[in-house]
């Protein structure tokens, strides 16, 4: 995300914004700015903004918005020319006392719809493309589970960061090569495919390197980082990719071999008992060890109730 | 599609190689190294041509590594910028073409080249 | 509404390929100097090519016309021309290629300094853009334009 600094977030925005919005009409093909003058509050969001404007001037106005808290990834736009999430971002983030002036786009990079709404579809094609689930040869074993796949916490942490995407779009619409490249597998489609490759659970990862070996996958990026200077969860793109791209290298050269954790039974670790302090004394009538034996139950029926 | 991923490699060791070689080249053209006054002292035809015959190959090679390195970069913008099978093979055609007659300029550059006559330095 | 090379944009599906010439003026980011390196090393890139195509032209004088056409050539360089600000000009985008050319090489071939993966924490800057080649920008940047400056000496003082 754009430098996030607390200090001008949680300041009073100006008395009254103006909110510039490019509006598009897809029935006439015309597109035009609308400006709009709004009271503000303090904490108000530029989604708070949009559809108060939305309530009370131009009913119009088009926009996608879920959650409100930065989860869904709905909302991503142009905001004062550079990619947010319009539910993220505070007013006194973009708007300040001496120019109190919030222009609104939909994102770059992508069809817009109406307004500020914009077409994901090509968006989540090219997300399907890089085959974004864990692949397994051991059909049995995903058809009647019976024994869990190994993952230790070290191996976890390699991908974690890289899951945690949204898909909110934010990195596509800052990418300098999708600008002109719209073959382009996309920042997002490129992270997901290396999370899924480094996945020791997965078995898939020569489909999806092949997949990715072309200038219109892993070698369009040429590291301009926007990706991650953009994204609200710092899912960091831009890293994903040069990994990507070195172990794709490492693959071709022959050198890169991965390690993939077979199903493992699960842990049965016989946990030690803590003794109990030698001054501790039950209530009368427990027996404490017919209790430690007795398998626990929860009475699920008068909880439900 | 393995082609894209062995085209890139090559252009990473050629960068690295020219990151090396054009430093070289740039070196030599430091006059105080070479215990000269002036930069125009050190491309004066016998300095150059004494240059061409001790160090053909390294200059050729140069060349070489320079024109496949640019020419796949112009070649990789292109691509980008436009697309459609027609213009694809376009810009991978008159890429080959391009490197062929620049390699073969630069080639005639080494090999053809005499050495420079007394006339022509009095003229000068 | 102040004139901006955004107004100039008329239809809003900004996507083919041309909308790359106006992509580092009409997008705002903060935080990312790899952009601008990104864009300029493009420039660099292209502006080298064809300098290269030039040079190697330029050199092939003495065996196609011989070292008297070579020595109007070098007279050309000798003060403050066209040609030889042309080719200083051409020069700087070479140094610039050529150092940027090294940390990506680094980063993008070997994926080196752009941090390990790591849990999201406050305020949530990328471990790429705190990594070690955030640092190697600034050398890059600032050895270009010493390189740069110490060419001219070299080139127009001697």
């Amino acid at each position: 995300m754009a430098v996030f600094d607390p200090k001008v977030a949680t300041r009073p925005p100006p008395r009254k914004v103006k909110v510039v919005i490019r509006k598009y009409n897809p029935e006439t093909g015309k597109a035009w700015w609308q400006e709009h003058e709004i009271e503000t509050y303090r904490g108000m969001t530029v989604l708070d903004a949009l559809l108060k404007i939305k309530e009370e001037q131009d009913h119009t106005l088009t926009l996608r918005y879920s959650c409100r808290m930065a989860v869904c990834g709905s909302c991503g736009m142009t905001i004062n020319g550079t990619p947010r999430l319009a539910c993220q971002t505070q007013l006194a983030q973009v708007a300040s006392n001496h120019n109190p002036v919030v222009r609104v786009e939909p994102m770059y990079n992508f069809k817009v719809v109406k307004d500020l709404l914009t077409d994901f579809t090509e968006f989540f094609e090219k997300h399907r493309k890089v085959k974004p689930y864990l692949i397994r040869e051991d059909i049995e074993e995903q058809e009647n589970p019976k024994l869990e796949y190994r993952l230790t916490p070290e191996e976890y942490e390699e991908f974690y960061q890289y899951s945690l995407c949204i898909a909110c779009g934010l990195c596509v619409s800052a990418c300098p090569i999708f600008a002109s490249d719209t073959r382009f597998l996309g920042p997002q489609a490129l992270a997901q495919a290396y999370r899924f490759v480094i996945d020791p659970r997965d078995e898939g990862y020569k489909v999806r390197l092949e997949l990715v070996d072309s200038l219109d996958g892993v070698f369009g990026c040429h590291f301009a980082a926007s990706c991650s200077a953009v994204c609200p969860k710092e899912v960091d793109p831009a890293a994903a990719i040069q990994r990507l791209r070195s172990l794709l290298l490492k693959y071709r050269l022959k050198l890169f071999r991965k390690k993939i954790n077979g199903p493992v039974e699960p842990l049965r670790e016989v946990k030690e008992k803590v003794p109990l302090p030698g001054d501790a004394q039950t209530l009368d009538g427990v027996d404490l060890e017919a209790l430690e034996n007795q398998p626990v139950v929860i009475p699920v029926e008068i909880l439900s109730k | 599609m393995a082609r894209s991923s062995y085209l890139q490699l090559m252009q990473y060791v050629t960068g690295a190689l020219l990151v090396l070689l054009v430093s070289w080249h740039l070196a030599t053209r430091i006059p105080w190294l070479r215990g000269m006054e002036s930069f125009v002292e050190t491309i004066l035809p016998e300095v150059v041509y004494r240059e061409i015959e001790s160090f053909g190959l390294l200059l050729l090679l140069l060349a070489y590594t320079s024109l496949l390195h640019g020419v796949n970069g112009l070649r990789i913008i292109l691509l980008e910028i436009h697309h459609g099978e027609i213009w694809d093979r376009l810009v991978n055609l008159s890429a080959v073409i391009v490197f062929i007659v620049f390699a073969a300029i630069a080639t005639h550059s080494v090999l053809g080249v005499e050495p420079p006559t007394i006339e022509g330095l009095i003229s000068g | 509404m102040g004139k901006s090379v955004r107004d100039l944009v008329k239809y809003l599906d900004l996507r083919p390929g041309w909308r790359a010439f106006i992509d580092p003026f009409i997008l705002k980011l903060w935080n990312n100097p790899e952009r601008v390196a990104f864009h300029m090393h493009r420039i660099t890139g292209v502006i080298t090519a064809f300098f290269i195509f030039i040079h190697i032209i330029t050199t092939n004088v003495p065996a196609r016309a011989g070292w008297e056409a070579y020595l109007e050539e070098v007279r050309n360089l000798e003060a403050i021309t066209p040609t030889s600000v042309l080719f200083y000009l051409a020069m700087g985008a070479v140094l610039f290629h050529g150092i940027n050319g090294v940390r990506l090489i680094l980063v993008e071939a070997l994926a080196w300094g752009i941090g390990r993966p790591e849990k999201p924490k406050p305020p949530y800057i990328a471990p790429s853009l705190r990594g070690r080649q955030r640092a190697l920008i600034h050398v890059t940047f600032a050895l270009w334009i010493i390189l740069w400056l110490a060419l001219g000496y070299v080139m127009f003082l001697t």
